[in-house]
This record gives structure tokens, C-alpha cells and sequence, in this order.
């Protein structure tokens, strides 16, 4: 039987193959044509007989998807966000910020549903409201801090330093 | 929501379970306590850090098992956070990185509607890394989109000062684990900068990488050893004393390196995490100095840590919204 944790962690979403003909399967509307449910059925029956053709390993889609099921991480993930197109390959010449292209199955929760990366900066670029953000007020209550409860643990390299570290403070501190 | 607070993932293969815990933003920061063994903090985002809610999470290992993760306590901020450090004076502070460019500061030892205690807010955008003094113990560093460094205290309300020189923005500034004074920082500006907050200004400037440096980590046993890590998708390790070339150069990842971290327990040890979603384990003193790839995320890895308590224990976290904590050796799924 086939490793299910293989499979999860196979890079699906950079598998333009893979994705080329999930996208083919799913069509170009899933998102509105069919349930989540049924686009996730779909989607796991692929991964199974892309997995078994690529690997020679027979993946029985019921016990994958009970599997899949069972594990609460992935429970709660449907894998309808593989089906967005794969993204550009991310490349040494990404964006200044290095928020790169999301590249990931694990997308969505089960509720409500989150949105991919791309779908996100969609809404920002067309200037519509991200759902699901909480109005979280700025106060501070500036009070009194608490009292440390313990006292401080030596670090691994003072007990085990020995006087006179050169370097850096004779670079440093004379060197204006 | 329904997400279950704690989860054991086990392996078909082997009746051993590991502990990983479901965070419901995307994880970006994942910091040991320099206190307790067993406790962790974790810094997420939601929606990827671009737009949304942050939350950070006070998490524990169970101490007879370490089979099991539970949240002691969780902090919600209106905007996303990138970094979280513990205070080394307090062990029940914690600051924490904003992107609205605050540095917010919490108290375990106080319910969350008594907190954040300060809201330091002078960076004019997001707040990418902080980092505790760990000589001096009073004083933190925050490191800015805004190009700049600030050096706080947490019983004053402006920053002591402001550390403007690089270029682009910078991505992280660590203090260095012997000098009180001494810290370093990293820009997309393409160089590392070594301060001494005694001086006007920076007292080395290494042009270490070609591409924006995102991390760079102190050696902790040899005060003039640092790492860079960068988008280039190698680390370098540098002596500051002679950096006209990296005393080495560590190849293996496939995309940028979101963070790299020295091994408070070893002194050739360094850990590094990426875009390329995996967790690697390095001795830069060797050849072949690629030791161990975790490949246990499922999307860009962007948080690592290694216990400064208890050698050989490691964390990482990432945009799949999920914390695993593992011993050295061990794989974080099946071990």
C-alpha cells in the first residue's frame, strides 16, 4: 500500500502536468459549478491515478480519502485549492517584498473557506473588502508588568566559554 | 471555529506518534523560551501575512511525554505578526512584530483582555523581525520595512534609537550572543551590517549576497562567525574580521531561505528554513555540509528555532498553519 504521508507531501501544486490536467478535469468554473465536496473527490481520484501512473504504486482513492479524512490537518483542508493554476516558478528574481506566488495544497479550511493566495491579492488589487478580518481595537493597558517568576538560565555557550573573546569587540569598538 | 487546539499526526507505518499543532493563520515565526524546556511561542498571519488578523501562540510540549502540544494562552492582534522574541529578563514577556509597524509587548502572567501591555509604534511600515538582548537583557531591536533598525527598552515609550542606513528593507537585526552592543543586521538592500550601538554609525558593511538577504544568525561560540541567509537560496557564513570571501557556502535549497539560525548548543550547527518548504540542518565546517533535510511542510517553511535548553530539539513553522516540534535525528512526522 502506498505511503499516504508520500502523497500529501508530494509537491502537487508545482506539478504543471498535474495541475494542467486537474485544471482539464475540474474545468474552468469549478468553483461555482460544483460543491467543494464533490471538486475534492475529484481532485483526490486524480492525485491518485497521476500518483499510481507516476510511481507504479496502486493508491486505493476510498482508504486514501478515509485516510485524508482522518488526519486533522488535512480534514480540515479541502483540496480545492490545488486546482488554482499552478504559479509562476518562484526564481531569485521574485518580488521585493519575497511574498512569493502561493504554491500551496493546503489552502482552504473547511469554514469558511479560505481564500489562495492569488484570490487574495485579487481582492486587494481590485480594492474589495478580504472577508473574515476582525476589528481588533488598538488598546493598550499600559499597567503595571508582572514580576519575572524564574530567574535567568545560563546559555549553553557561557558555561562553556572560556575568557577573552577577541574578535569582534576590538573590530567594533575602535574602529571609528 | 472548529479548529482542534491540539493534534497527534501518526505515521501508517510505526505506532510512534509526534506532536505538530494546527495554527489557524499561516505560521511566520516559531521562537523557544530561554526559560522553560518546554515552551514555545509562534508568531501567525492570516492570510498569508498580506492583509488580515495576527495571532500569537503560547504553546507547551507535555513534559512527561512530549507527545502533545497544548496552547497555554494565544494573543490576537487586529494586524498580522511577522517575529516574536521572549524577554531574556522576564520570562512572562514576549514582544512581538506588527505589520501596521508596532512593536506590541505581552504578559503571560496577565489574561488577554490586560493585554498587550506597550504598543511601541514609531516604524512607519511592517515590522519584519525583533530580537531580545540577551547580554544586557533590557533592550530589544526591531527591524523594519522602513529601512531602519530601533533599539527600545520596555519601560520607555520612544526608542533609544534609530539605526538608518541601509537601502531597502531590512529583514532582521540580531543582537550578538557575548557583546551587550553589538548586533547585526540584514537588508534586501543586499548587505549585512555590523553596529555597535557605542558608534555614530555601522562599523562593518558586507556586501554578502548578490540578492535581498532575508536572515542572519550569530555564531554562538565564535563571536566574529555570522550566517546570511538569502534569496540567492545559499547561506553564507562570514568572519567579520576578513570578509573579502564567506568561509563558506552552503548550497542545497532550492528557492530563497527565509531564515537561519545557529545552534546554541554546536558550535558548526546552523539550521535554515525555506521557500522550498523544507527545514535543513548544516555543518558549515565540513564538505559535505548538508546533514539532514526535514521535508515535513507542505508549503513555504518560514519559521525554525532550536532549543536553547535542551540540546538537539528544533522547531519550524509555515504557511500550511502547522507547528512541529522534533529532537535531532528524528523525523518531525515518524520519527
Amino acid at each position: 500500500m502506498a505511503n499516504f504521508h508520500k502523497i500529501e507531501s508530494y509537491p502537487w501544486s508545482s506539478d504543471e502536468e498535474f495541475q494542467s490536467g486537474l485544471s482539464a478535469i475540474l474545468g474552468p468554473d469549478h468553483s461555482t459549478s460544483q460543491t467543494t465536496t464533490q471538486s475534492d473527490d475529484l481532485a483526490v481520484r486524480a492525485r491518485c491515478f497521476y500518483y499510481a501512473r507516476k510511481y507504479d504504486e496502486q493508491v486505493d482513492f476510498d482508504e486514501y480519502k478515509a485516510w485524508r479524512a482522518s488526519q486533522p490537518a488535512y480534514a480540515l483542508t479541502p483540496l480545492l485549492a490545488a486546482a488554482t493554476p499552478a504559479v509562476s516558478s518562484p526564481s531569485i528574481s521574485h518580488t521585493t517584498t519575497h511574498r512569493p506566488e502561493a504554491t500551496a495544497d493546503v489552502e482552504a479550511q473547511a469554514e469558511p473557506p479560505k481564500a489562495s493566495f492569488a484570490e487574495i491579492m485579487e481582492l486587494i488589487e481590485s480594492g474589495k473588502p478580504v472577508p473574515g478580518i476582525r476589528t481588533i481595537p488598538d488598546t493598550v493597558l499600559t499597567g503595571q508588568g508582572t514580576e519575572a517568576k524564574q530567574v535567568r538560565r545560563q546559555k549553553p555557550w557561557e558555561q562553556k566559554a572560556t575568557a577573552g573573546t577577541v574578535g569582534i569587540t576590538s573590530m567594533t569598538a575602535g574602529s571609528a | 471555529m472548529t479548529i482542534p487546539s491540539t493534534a497527534t499526526r501518526s505515521d501508517e507505518s510505526t505506532r510512534v506518534r509526534m506532536p505538530f499543532f494546527k495554527t489557524p493563520f499561516n505560521g511566520y515565526s516559531v521562537k523557544f523560551s530561554p526559560f522553560y524546556e518546554n515552551r514555545l511561542a509562534v508568531a501567525t498571519s492570516q492570510n498569508f501575512g498580506i492583509l488580515g488578523n495576527g495571532r500569537l501562540h503560547v504553546l507547551e510540549l507535555s513534559p512527561s511525554s512530549q507527545t502533545s502540544i497544548s496552547e497555554l494562552r494565544f494573543f490576537d492582534t487586529a494586524d498580522c505578526i511577522y517575529d516574536c522574541t521572549w524577554s531574556e529578563d522576564n520570562d512572562n514577556l514576549l514582544a512581538a512584530a506588527i505589520a501596521d509597524g508596532s512593536v506590541k509587548v505581552f504578559d503571560l502572567a496577565l489574561p488577554p483582555s490586560a493585554n498587550p501591555i506597550r504598543s511601541l509604534h514609531e516604524h512607519s511600515r511592517e515590522i519584519h523581525s525583533v530580537d531580545w538582548n540577551p547580554v544586557r537583557r533590557d533592550s530589544f531591536l526591531s527591524a523594519s520595512w522602513d529601512d531602519t533598525v530601533k533599539l527600545w527598552t520596555v519601560d520607555r515609550p520612544a526608542s533609544l534609537r534609530t539605526f538608518k542606513e541601509h537601502a531597502y528593507c531590512v529583514y532582521a537585526a540580531i543582537w550578538n550572543p557575548r557583546h551587550a552592543d553589538v548586533f547585526a543586521s540584514a537588508s534586501g538592500d543586499r548587505t549585512l551590517r555590523v553596529w555597535d550601538i557605542r558608534e555614530p554609525a555601522a562599523t562593518i558593511v558586507i556586501p554578502a549576497h548578490d540578492f535581498e538577504i532575508l536572515s542572519c544568525d550569530w555564531n554562538k561560540y565564535d563571536d566574529a562567525v555570522i550566517a546570511t541567509a538569502s534569496v540567492d537560496k545559499s547561506i553564507r557564513v562570514w568572519d567579520v574580521r576578513s570578509f573579502r570571501a564567506p568561509v563558506s557556502v552552503l548550497n542545497g535549497h532550492s528557492m530563497a531561505v527565509r531564515k537561519v539560525k545557529f545552534s546554541p548548543h554546536r558550535e558548526s550547527l546552523i539550521a535554515s528554513c525555506s521557500y522550498d518548504m523544507s527545514v535543513c540542518l548544516w555543518d558549515y565546517r565540513v564538505e559535505d555540509a548538508l546533514i539532514g533535510r526535514n521535508d515535513h511542510h507542505t508549503e513555504f517553511a518560514v519559521g525554525v528555532d532550536m532549543s536553547v535548553l535542551v540540546e538537539g530539539l528544533l522547531a519550524s513553522t509555515g504557511w500550511d498553519e502547522l507547528v512541529y516540534v522534533w529532537q535531532h535525528g528524528t523525523d518531525p512526522r515518524a520519527p
